[in-house]
């Protein structure tokens, strides 16, 4: 009985420690479909964990904290799209700029508004929701079917940015700008006003994943608190192939790998726990290693577009 | 005649890119910092007078310009190949505990010697584990850049299990520090009262190497080449793969030298915080000074005093230091923006060149 409820707190704890990486994941597929990488993911992310935090730190609404938290990193998705698309800088080197403005920034800002309080101040998380029926099953329906809201969000977008993909004339358009935009552009689409899109809906998922460190796991925000997630995210798009049920497979991985070593720290094993802590970040370079194919990558990826060149 | 005096003058402009765009930088922080209530000019005026207004600062200064700079030339060694090293950060930490492993064996009490080994254990152990990537982009074809980045937080991790572990100072009980290196192998302060140290030195040549093995050499010539255009070289019969594994182990090298110098010139021991995020300011320090060693050397110094300025100005006036990092980020933006806008105009004047 006890193995099967800590088998199962693992299992749950490590779908809600993949939500960020689902968020991320889904919205940088959606990005690099379009023909762009974005690097800045990870900046973005914490934009969107400080956002979400201030916002409902001074209003005491979690709603105003989700749009805030999607707010900031939307800003840093068109000053992106402004320095990839537009001014057709290297991709690589605006996403790694749109990174370190995300890292400098909220941690600026965040000693500008609380100073160097010792006590860091706090929010009330979001509290969890059980799944009717499911969460009745006793002893492990509590545990295995109660999430916070924002988890049911991020498992419920991934059919969705599938079907948005895939199945629409908007996705259809996404796709076509990132495996040959001139093509795209001969036949109507506009190149650029599409990869704006695609960015600003990357940049707002982006910042709904950064938002679940703040307002679902510790309540408080940290400097550097997203720990490279933005990275892990970019690591699960090229394993998932660019597509959204893979990328979320990979996601999920890495949840699980993540719950799994915190379950081992918690139970105390003779492992030191730094080498455990490694494990989700040694894990995306594994099974990129073993999975990656340079023909799955949208053809037009990372190349600027210019209207009327050959 | 005319056009040619302006397109003359264009290319000055272009020139003066990174300074007016530092200024834009610096203006957008003012505003965040009067927003916040802080007086921007006094701010900066600290700033300033905290990183120059003194030997003290001064020194301060160059120490991190040389950190700095060996790292900002890392990164741009590998750029050259268009190889994209973010790892420098884990590969400094590697290449400081190799050099701490030589401090602190017998070797490291033989004077002169014990630097030397130091320095060459930092560039060994940095270069070695820069080769991971470098091996799973040529085998596996998968990015570096993600790599390097993910391998950073595994470096940490290590470093931190070796402090609070088998490389714990045993004297100590608390703090996970490694023991004290010989005195033999700290590298001598050449600014008597200061802690300027002969890193500098180093530093400075480093600059030469690179700019002889860039612009000097065969092994160069065949970097270039295929950071130039990959196709190409691989027609001409270069072996792409090998210079891949040479500049990553070069750069990683550099970085790791970095560690050595910190752990031998600054700390005398090795700790978990030996690096305050060096190694992603020098991506921005490579792109700024176009990953040619003596722009590098530029971009390193001012930086280096943004940052020691920025700490001068946390303690006095408690404005956190990651001030620098946002004025850094900024300064590239703007620099990215200004660098395309002076780009178009030159294009303009030259098709104009053309019609005329």
């Amino acid at each position: 009985m006890v193995d099967l409820v800590f088998t199962v707190s693992i299992i749950a704890s490590g779908i809600r420690l993949s939500t960020p990486v689902i968020f991320a994941a889904l919205g940088e597929t959606i990005v690099e479909r379009s023909g762009v990488v974005n690097l800045g993911i990870e900046g973005m992310m914490l934009m969107g964990a400080f956002g979400g935090f201030i916002g409902t730190f001074f209003t005491g609404s979690i709603f105003v904290g989700l749009l805030f938290a999607i707010s900031g990193p939307i800003m840093m998705a068109i000053l992106m799209a402004f320095l990839s698309v537009n001014l057709r800088t290297n991709q690589l080197v605006a996403g790694l700029a749109i990174w370190l403005l995300g890292t400098g920034l909220t941690a600026l800002l965040y000693r500008l508004i609380f100073g160097v309080a010792t006590i860091s101040p706090k929010i009330n998380e979001i509290s969890p929701i059980g799944l009717p029926i499911l969460s009745q099953i006793p002893v492990i329906g509590s545990i295995l079917f109660s999430y916070d809201p924002i988890v049911y969000l991020a498992f419920l977008l991934v059919p969705l940015v599938h079907i948005f993909l895939f199945k629409t004339n908007l996705g259809l358009k996404i796709r076509t700008v990132g495996e040959n935009p001139r093509q795209a552009d001969a036949s109507g689409v506009n190149v650029y006003r599409i990869r704006y899109l695609a960015l600003i809906i990357g940049g707002a998922l982006a910042g709904l994943g950064g938002s679940c460190f703040t307002l679902v796991s510790t309540g408080s925000f940290l400097e550097n608190i997203t720990a490279g997630q933005g990275w892990i995210a970019l690591a699960m798009v090229i394993f998932g192939r660019w597509k959204p049920f893979y990328a979320v497979i990979g996601a999920l991985i890495f949840g699980m790998v993540d719950s799994f070593q915190i379950g081992l720290q918690s139970i105390g094993t003779a492992i030191p726990t730094q080498f455990l802590l490694m494990l989700p970040y040694i894990l995306p370079i594994i099974i990129m290693a073993g999975t990656y194919k340079r023909s799955y990558a949208p053809a037009a990826l990372a190349v600027p577009y210019r209207r009327g060149e050959r | 005649m005319k056009v040619e005096l302006q397109r003359k003058r264009l290319i000055s402009f272009r020139s003066c890119v990174p300074f007016l765009s530092g200024g834009f930088a610096f203006v957008v922080v003012a505003i965040i910092l009067s927003l916040a209530g802080v007086n921007p000019i006094m701010a900066y005026g600290v700033m300033l007078k905290g990183a120059f207004g003194s030997l003290h600062g001064i020194a301060d200064t160059l120490v991190k310009t040389t950190s700095l700079l060996l790292l900002g030339l890392a990164v741009a060694v590998a750029f050259k190949c268009k190889v994209w090293n973010l790892g420098t950060e884990g590969q400094l930490y590697i290449g400081a505990l190799g050099a701490t492993l030589i401090g602190i064996s017998i070797i490291g009490s033989i004077p002169i010697l014990g630097i030397i080994a130091m320095l060459a254990a930092g560039f060994v152990f940095g270069g070695c584990f820069a080769l991971i990537p470098a091996a799973l982009k040529v085998k596996f074809g998968i990015s570096e850049i993600i790599v390097t980045v993910l391998l950073n937080f595994v470096v940490l991790l290590f470093i931190a299990y070796l402090l609070h572990g088998p490389l714990k100072d045993p004297t100590t009980v608390f703090n996970p520090y490694s023991p004290v290196i010989f005195s033999e192998s700290q590298l001598p302060i050449i600014l008597p009262h200061t802690r300027l140290h002969a890193g500098i030195i180093i530093a400075a040549l480093a600059i030469i190497a690179v700019y002889v093995l860039l612009s000097k050499t065969k092994i160069g010539f065949e970097i270039r080449s295929v950071g130039a255009n990959i196709k190409a070289a691989r027609y001409a019969g270069m072996n792409v793969t090998k210079s891949i594994f040479v500049i990553m182990g070069i750069s990683g090298g550099i970085a790791g030298i970095t560690g050595a110098v910190l752990v031998s010139g600054v700390q005398h021991l090795l700790i978990e915080g030996i690096s305050p995020g060096y190694g992603f300011i020098a991506v921005i320090i490579a792109l700024l000074g176009r990953n040619n060693p003596f722009g590098v050397a530029i971009a390193a110094f001012f930086f280096a005093a943004l940052m020691s300025g920025s700490e001068v100005m946390y303690r006095m006036l408690g404005i956190p230091s990651s001030l620098a990092i946002t004025l850094q980020a900024l300064v590239l933006i703007f620099v990215l923006i200004g660098e395309i806008f002076a780009r178009l105009q030159i294009h303009k004047t030259e098709n104009a060149m053309k019609n005329w």
